[in-house]
């Protein structure tokens, strides 16, 4: 029993600190390395390094601010049923996961025949989500256009992101301060231009490479809505 | 001959003064009493300086609005702030009362705002001298006379069958009538289409009132004559009109009786054999000069007039509960001096109950211990000061007194057996050998730590080169210790846990390879007859090498030797550890009051003085700006009220 006493106060002690002095912050990423025929692999990364000592500590307990805090067997399972997701769906195949606890970085990545492949991969979860919530996103999140040769990032922001953040308490909203959505996309052809004014091309012309802060998405002051030209050569 | 004239003469005045208090009135038997003391409280912190805090403010303003402007003040009400205000429970054959009595100057301006405020359907009454109203729903009484406000809700867990008007039956009536309802709906949305919108609107209406008349709405609702609806609407008819009966008979019951009760009350029934002739209530008073005081008698009453008057017979009898908590009692005060706030729990156990605990807390401090920290910094401490071999002698013990006379059987036979089996695979003295009991737990500092985290770099080409980064991070620096002679064995286990990888080893320091995700690395090391885990391994090779210089007060040493467990926090320390940028932006406007008007909290529980374990909580208050610990209170809430 006195164990088990000095273990809680070890336990709160950690967590008193980490909650109070730990910065919190992640980052993700999505990078699509693009072929001439459509086809691709796509790698999604979650970052959360940053945040790794106060996620240790939360993890030590069963739930924090009122929120089911997920043990490593629940990330494990979401990551395995990700896959399982992958595995089933048409025109996706290599798919590889990364899970590390050390680092608290997780990522998942699949080869696609068609950007439409990967629509297909959300399709169902976004369909879901916008029955729910009477939201409006799209279920097109890629396009190519094989005539043109012009790739496209969609993005269409929804009011109700806005309200679910504004929702959360202010110590919640913290998370977001320090927070990034990166996308990256290389192709073989070069590029001729970009829509999205936050997008910078490689000096090489073969990748495309955009940073937008979490809060700026949340806010809908900034789109990850961009069109890529690419030159056929 | 001196001592006990003095003695007679504290217990005269004590009682003297008590002459006119409502404790003359509250019975002998009552399980429970509860006594805020109004004097004590009002010299610490008057009515008028309350009326003029944030908090009272808001209820005069609220007691203003609630008598239309006839009470502006706290005192206007007419209670009596000077005099001592009571709760008790009364638990007699299967009946459990809770009384709250209120000293009152003078009843005009409570009866007033009563009579203001009172529902139409309680009408307010009058018996003799006192004035009272009753609720339509459970019959719990409030009633008052010249002298006092009593408060009366009581509780009958006798063969309580009509229970079921609130209870599953009931409910599961009420859906069965919902469906029933919902049918009718579909039925004439099939075939009566032109009264859709008359019969949907009485549904609604009816199910938003479902505890009182949905049944009845069924009936309306239905348009069959068939004859198994009739008989279905009389079955509930009849149900219904049986369960308000039972309910109208037990209010009645109800006011019957907690009329009675303060008719008992008011009219001063128990004074010649009241709570004060209760030997374990005036034992638990001591000198008085408390704000607050709670008693709380024989526990195996209470428990006998709820477990066996309900007819859990079967788990009163699984359990020897009888020997473990006979006479068992706790008491508590609440004080306020002027630089603290006491809260003080007695707890009296039984004799058997006290043998137990004696051996199992039966442990020594280890002073040595005192020589391992330094106070300066320190943020806080716990300590244990057991015995583990009186822990693993005394608890297979426990579990078969706790087991002997179970009327269950296999319980009786198999629990006795395993904790003989127990004590027989247990060395108690070789474990105790490698754990004494007695341990101790510090945090010494909130150290700054330099910790990596994986971010990531891009070539000109965006390809992605994941780099390592540092920052300053604020991590816990503690140490713990436990008495050990079990050196060899200690050795053993971490050789084992290096061959497995589970800890690297460096001149005789051991060090956890615990993920990079834990801020802290933890060592551990056995030195000098005590067992050391420790997030500094600087600390520990000084500890060995002798060359720690540790600080540790008198008081402190005093609480973690002398109490069978201590925790401190040192509150100044903390507040002034934490960086007010990163808090939320409402509790930075709060901080301030913190930092200056934050101190110390201990904790500590004491070695068992005949069979009573007493519990300190000691909050100290800073003297400066606040002239006691209550009013410390006060305005700790005022400062956090928007």
């Amino acid at each position: 029993m006195s164990i088990y006493m000095f273990k809680k106060f070890f336990t709160y002690t950690l967590l008193f600190t980490s909650l109070l002095l730990c910065t919190s912050c992640f980052e993700i990423l999505e990078e699509i390395s693009f072929n001439k025929d459509g086809s691709g692999r796509i790698t999604v990364t979650a970052n959360l390094s940053k945040s790794k000592s106060k996620l240790a500590s939360v993890m030590l307990l069963d739930s924090v601010n009122g929120y089911k805090v997920p043990s490593k067997a629940d990330i494990d399972l979401a990551i395995k049923n990700a896959v399982d997701h992958l595995k089933k769906t048409e025109g996706i195949s290599n798919i590889e996961k990364s899970v590390d606890y050390d680092n608290y970085i997780f990522s998942i990545a699949c080869d696609f025949k068609s950007v439409a492949n990967v629509n297909s991969i959300f399709k169902e979860m976004i369909n879901n989500q916008n029955r729910r919530e009477k939201t409006s996103f799209s279920t097109t999140n890629f396009s190519y256009n094989n005539m043109n040769h012009q790739f496209k990032r969609h993005f269409k922001y929804d009011d109700s992101i806005k309200r679910k953040f504004n929702s959360l308490k202010s110590e919640d909203k913290k998370i977001f301060n320090d927070a990034s959505y990166t996308t990256i996309y290389r192709f073989n052809s070069s590029v001729k231009s970009v829509s999205n004014s936050g997008a910078k091309i490689a000096p090489n012309k073969k990748a495309v490479f955009m940073r937008v802060p979490a809060l700026s998405l949340i806010t809908g002051k900034q789109t990850l809505e961009n069109t890529i030209q690419l030159i056929n050569n | 001959m001196k001592k006990l004239l003095l003695s007679l003469t504290i217990c005269c005045a004590a009682y003297t003064m008590q002459a006119q208090d409502l404790i003359q009135n509250i019975p002998a038997n009552s399980a429970a009493v509860v006594t805020i003391k109004g004097s004590n409280i009002t010299d610490l912190f008057s009515v008028k300086e309350f009326e003029n805090s944030k908090i009272g403010q808001e209820m005069v303003k609220e007691l203003t609005r609630e008598s239309n402007g006839d009470l502006t003040s706290l005192n206007d009400l007419g209670i009596d702030y000077n005099a001592n205000l009571y709760y008790f429970l009364q638990a007699e054959k299967g009946v459990f009362t809770n009384y709250f009595a209120i000293p009152l100057r003078s009843k005009n301006a409570f009866e007033n705002l009563m009579r203001q405020n009172n529902s139409s359907t309680e009408k307010i009454k009058t018996d003799g001298d006192i004035t009272y109203f009753q609720s339509n729903y459970d019959g719990s009484t409030v009633a008052w006379n010249n002298k006092m406000i009593l408060i009366v809700v009581s509780e009958d867990i006798n063969n309580d069958t009509d229970y079921s008007y609130y209870s599953y039956n009931n409910e599961a009536d009420v859906e069965e009538a919902i469906e029933e309802v919902e049918i009718e709906v579909s039925e004439v949305e099939e075939t009566e289409v032109e009264e859709i919108e008359y019969v949907e609107e009485v549904v609604e209406v009816e199910i938003e009132d479902v505890e009182e008349t949905v049944i009845e709405s069924t009936e309306e609702a239905t348009y069959s004559n068939d004859d198994y609806y009739k008989k279905r609407e009389e079955r509930y008819k009849r149900e219904r009109q049986e369960r308000e009966a039972k309910r109208i008979a037990k209010n009645q019951k109800a006011r019957l009786r907690n009329l009675q009760k303060v008719k008992d009350f008011i009219n001063g029934n128990h004074k010649s054999n009241n709570i004060l002739s209760n030997k374990s209530y005036t034992a638990s008073l001591g000198t008085q000069k408390f704000e607050a005081h709670a008693w709380a008698g024989d526990f195996m009453n209470l428990y006998q007039e709820l477990v066996v008057t309900q007819g859990f017979s079967n788990a009163f009898g699984m359990y020897n509960v009888e020997e473990l908590y006979r006479n068992s009692s706790v008491s508590s005060t609440l004080d306020f001096t002027n630089t603290s706030a006491v809260l003080n729990i007695d707890y009296t156990m039984s004799n058997a109950m006290a043998k137990h605990a004696k051996a199992m807390y039966n442990g020594k401090m280890n002073k040595d211990f005192y020589k391992y920290f330094n106070q300066d910094k320190m943020l806080g401490y716990m300590s244990v000061n057991a015995s583990t071999e009186g822990l693993l002698t005394e608890y297979p013990k426990l579990m078969k007194s706790m087991f002997a006379n179970s009327t269950n059987n296999e319980m009786a036979t198999v629990i006795p057996l395993g904790a003989d089996l127990l004590s027989v695979f247990l060395d108690e003295e070789a474990v105790g050998e490698l754990v004494r009991g007695d341990m101790l737990f510090v945090v010494n500092d909130i150290a700054k730590k330099q910790v990596t985290y994986t971010t990531y770099d891009y070539d000109e080409n965006y390809n992605r080169i994941p780099i390592e980064k540092t920052k300053e991070e604020t991590v816990p620096d503690f140490i713990f210790m436990a008495t050990s002679n079990g050196e060899s064995i200690f050795n053993k286990l971490m050789n084992i846990a290096v061959k497995e990888n589970e800890m690297t080893v460096d001149n005789g320091i051991y060090k956890f390879n615990t993920p990079r995700s834990v801020p802290v690395n933890v060592y551990a090391m056995h030195a000098k007859g005590v067992l050391f885990f420790a997030t500094s391994k600087d600390q520990l090779l000084a500890i060995r090498n002798g060359s720690f210089k540790g600080s540790v007060s008198g008081e402190h040493k005093k609480n973690i030797s002398k109490n069978t467990s201590a925790a401190y926090v040192n509150g100044k320390n903390i507040i002034s550890q934490i960086p007010v940028n990163e808090l939320p932006r409402e509790f930075k406007r709060k901080i301030n009051f913190l930092t200056s008007n934050t101190e110390d909290l201990l904790i500590t529980t004491g070695k068992l003085k005949g069979n009573t374990s007493t519990t300190k909580v000691i909050l100290n208050t800073p003297e400066e700006g606040h002239k006691n610990g209550l009013a410390y209170f006060i305005n700790f809430i005022d400062a956090f009220i928007d």
